[in-house]
């Protein structure tokens, strides 16, 4: 399986929130994986389902939502808004036949050290391993 | 790569990076489409044809006389090589692209707008060419536009080559020829006439006139022997090319009663159809192979079928019989066809004792044209190839003699009026070149071969169209007339006819966007120089970095600057700002509640009273910060964020995903 989508380049979503994310420098070195594109949004909350399935139809391979840790929202909810929708969102798209490690919120990411780092690569690993989205 | 879905997909020109001001577009291009990759000359066939479905049919002239000078002529006699490549025929057939130039040139015939000015001159050198047929009076035309001096020398009366000599008026009217050349005329280019290069002056006494560049375009004017006992020996043996140019100056005798010609290409359909209207009654073609070899336009046949010609296929001559030193006939023998030659067609075999005689007293031999050297003087270097024509280097077209540049006919042979017209374009460049000391090799690279286009064509979806057919005299009238048989479009039928075009490839080049935007921002670059600034570019590119993710953003001004260079190394800069990112109150849905302004953490939101009493909120934009929670917090809606709304995250998604 591997073999099959050997030089394939996965193109990910990234979306992060405002807050927490963006303009720190955690984040900013996203841009600098060749294999994603950042798109910064006020509060993980903002996603939902449509939204998602927006990207995924436009031609993402897979998408990953950086946000706070609980109770440290900016808007005090926004990030228990953003679990709630991932877990419609999750199901949705195994649903229309998306698989479901293609999407995932990542809430804790600064807790640890080299947290960011072991997320972004396994991620990147999971996409490459299940090769282009079936949607494009 | 992604396939094209959505509707918004298809959209050719795309917001860039919806987070800046001013707003950045870009033009999707995929590939140079079919039509123009075919076209000798590389005209932007799908540029005029969106330009003529939008009414603008004066820039879509403008547009075809980039690549093209003599649009008319072409318009009527072109072999048009694009309708062949038209991936409309995947659906039905190809769009009517020849009659659609011919309509946007009419039109401007039509209307009469302003005659060209003379172009200033900016080179000392000077330039003769020889032959004004269509390769000398593009190369005069793309020379002189180069603020080069530049002479015409034309053996004939009148010039035009074999578009006045060849080509029977029905066809081609002599005023459109005279129009078109005096366009050319106008800028600037002197036309010497009755004067042969060789006899009546020779190319020494020019270089002392100070010539420097000598363009040779003389056309194949001489008709090639058949090699068959009895030709040339009787009274009414006569060449097509000397028929054609007796009739085309006004000798309106008719030849004969009964006329063969022999020959299957556009000269030999001319002859005969030319033969019908001078009143003959009879006229024959007589062409060894079958009907799906002869290389004469198909509609041309057909029409000369409709008017009276009968075709022999399959048909040699053998000998030509004569009394008295006249013509009576023609014995011929039957042919069978083997297999396909150097040239790809099969090639005709005899079949003994199938001799046969056909009554004539004219004949007329059209079978190929070789270029007349007699000019040359004796003991000349120029290299030639074993049909007479000159041996040029297939790129910059120079003969093996410095100096001398050689295109059109004479080159190749009898071609068609397109092939002729690239010439011409690529051999001003190379003398262009050649006088400005630069390498003439360097930087010019051979066209590029047809490709199969495919990429973002989506024909499933086509509805079939009927292509319109050209409106034509009727047969009654054609006859006794040398009127036009082909018509013109209406302004209706044209644009209906143009709407069928698919537009492969997205971006249609019509460059409105780079004349259209008044602060010059838009830039459409050919990247590769050389013959590719003539007007066959593979790529086509807004010139602004492609990776958004990428852009020299300045965070401490919220500015972003790009520059670059264009092909004179001139410097541009172009500056975007990034828009605060701020919340804003409609104060008419405002009701006043307050609510915004408890929960505010900037303490940017505070409330005023108006004039007439109502409170009303009101955002200070310098402590904003956008985070939006007093838009969550509205009941009325009425603070809106100016960031972050769905469509512009869509876009964003967008961008970014089809950056590379």
């Amino acid at each position: 399986m591997e073999k099959k989508h050997e030089g394939f380049k996965p193109k990910i979503i990234a979306f992060a929130c405002h807050w927490c994310g963006v303009g720190k420098n955690e984040i900013n070195a996203i841009e600098d994986f060749p294999d994603f594109r950042l798109i910064k949004l006020m509060c993980s909350g903002r996603i939902n389902t449509s939204l998602i399935l927006r990207t995924f139809e436009k031609g993402a391979d897979g998408v990953i939502v950086f946000g706070c840790p609980e109770d440290k929202c900016h808007y005090n909810f926004g990030n228990r808004n953003a679990e709630e929708e991932s877990q419609i969102i999750k199901e949705m798209i195994k649903l229309l036949g998306i698989e479901q490690e293609r999407f995932i919120l990542e809430l804790d990411f600064f807790s640890e050290d080299d947290k960011l780092d072991s997320v972004v690569n396994g991620f990147v690993e999971g996409i490459k391993k299940l090769g282009p989205s079936p949607i494009t | 790569m992604y396939k094209l879905k959505t509707a918004l997909e298809k959209e050719r020109i795309k917001l860039f990076f919806p987070h800046f001001s001013p707003d950045i577009h870009t033009i999707t291009r995929i590939e140079p489409s079919a039509c123009r990759v075919a076209c000798p000359a590389g005209v932007q066939v799908k540029a005029y044809i969106g330009l003529i479905i939008a009414g603008k049919f004066e820039e879509a002239l403008e547009l075809i006389k980039k690549d093209n000078p003599l649009p008319g002529i072409c318009g009527r006699v072109c072999t048009h090589p694009c309708e062949s490549e038209c991936n409309r025929r995947k659906v039905d057939e190809a769009v009517a692209i020849c009659a659609l130039k011919r309509f946007a040139a009419d039109w401007e015939l039509k209307k009469q707008i302003k005659r060209n000015k003379p172009i200033k001159r900016t080179r000392k050198e000077k330039i003769a060419i020889i032959g004004s047929g269509p390769a000398g009076l593009t190369c005069a035309n793309d020379l002189i536009r180069k603020g080069y001096g530049v002479t015409i020398f034309e053996k004939l009366p009148f010039p035009g080559g074999m578009l006045t000599a060849g080509i029977p008026a029905y066809r081609l009217p002599r005023d459109v020829i005279n129009k078109e050349i005096e366009a050319i005329i106008d800028l600037g280019v002197e036309l010497k006439t009755n004067i042969e290069v060789g006899k009546d002056i020779t190319f020494g006494e020019l270089k002392k006139k100070g010539y420097k560049a000598f363009f040779i375009a003389i056309g194949a004017h001489m008709g090639l022997k058949l090699n068959v006992p009895g030709e040339g020996e009787y009274k009414g043996f006569i060449d097509c090319i000397d028929f054609l140019m007796s009739v085309n100056s006004g000798n309106h005798k008719k030849p004969g009663r009964k006329v063969i010609i022999i020959g299957g290409g556009n000269s030999a359909v001319d002859s005969s159809r030319t033969a019908l209207r001078l009143g003959c009654d009879e006229v024959y073609i007589v062409y060894r192979r079958s009907r799906k070899e002869m290389p004469a336009n198909v509609s041309e046949i057909e029409e000369a079928e409709k008017e009276g010609v009968k075709i022999r296929y399959l048909a040699a001559p053998v000998r030509i019989l004569g009394e008295n030193g006249k013509v009576t006939g023609m014995e011929c023998i039957k042919m069978r066809l083997g297999e396909p030659d150097a040239s790809g067609r099969r090639r005709p075999l005899p079949l003994e004792g199938t001799e046969f005689i056909i009554e004539a007293d004219t004949i007329i031999p059209a079978i190929s044209q070789k270029p007349d050297l007699s000019f040359l003087p004796k003991g000349h270097k120029f290299k030639l190839t074993k049909w007479d024509t000159f041996e040029v280097d297939p790129v910059t077209f120079a003969t093996n003699k410095p100096g001398f540049f050689s295109g059109g006919d004479a080159v190749l042979g009898p071609s068609t009026v397109i092939d002729a017209i690239a010439h011409g374009h690529f051999a001003a460049h190379s003398i262009d070149r050649y006088l400005s000391h630069k390498d003439i090799k360097k930087g010019i690279s051979k066209p590029q071969p047809v490709r199969e286009w495919g990429f973002g064509l989506e024909i499933e979806d086509e509805i079939p169209i009927k292509r319109t057919s050209i409106p034509k005299l009727p047969i009654k009238k054609r006859l006794k007339t040398f009127d036009e048989v082909d018509l013109c479009f209406t302004e209706e039928q044209a644009i209906a006819e143009a709407k069928r075009c698919l537009r492969c490839g997205h971006c249609i080049e019509c460059q409105e966007c780079v004349s259209g935007c008044s602060r010059r921002l838009v830039m459409l670059s050919f990247p590769h120089k050389g013959i590719e600034e003539i007007g066959r570019s593979p790529e086509f590119i807004l010139r602004v970095p492609a990776n958004p993710n990428k852009l020299p953003f300045d965070e401490r001004t919220n500015d972003m600057v790009i520059t670059w260079k264009d092909e004179k190394e001139r410097k541009h800069t172009l500056t975007l700002t990034l828009e605060p990112i701020t919340c804003f109150v409609d104060p008419n849905m405002c009701r006043g509640c307050g609510k915004c302004e408890e929960v505010c953490l900037y303490d940017a939101i505070f409330l005023r009273s108006t004039k007439d009493g109502i409170l009303v909120s009101e955002i200070n934009e310098t402590l904003c910060k956008g985070c939006g929670t007093c838009v969550a917090v509205c009941k009325t809606g009425a603070i809106k964020a100016r960031h972050f709304t769905e469509k512009r995250v869509e876009q964003m998604i967008e961008s970014c995903l089809h950056s590379e």
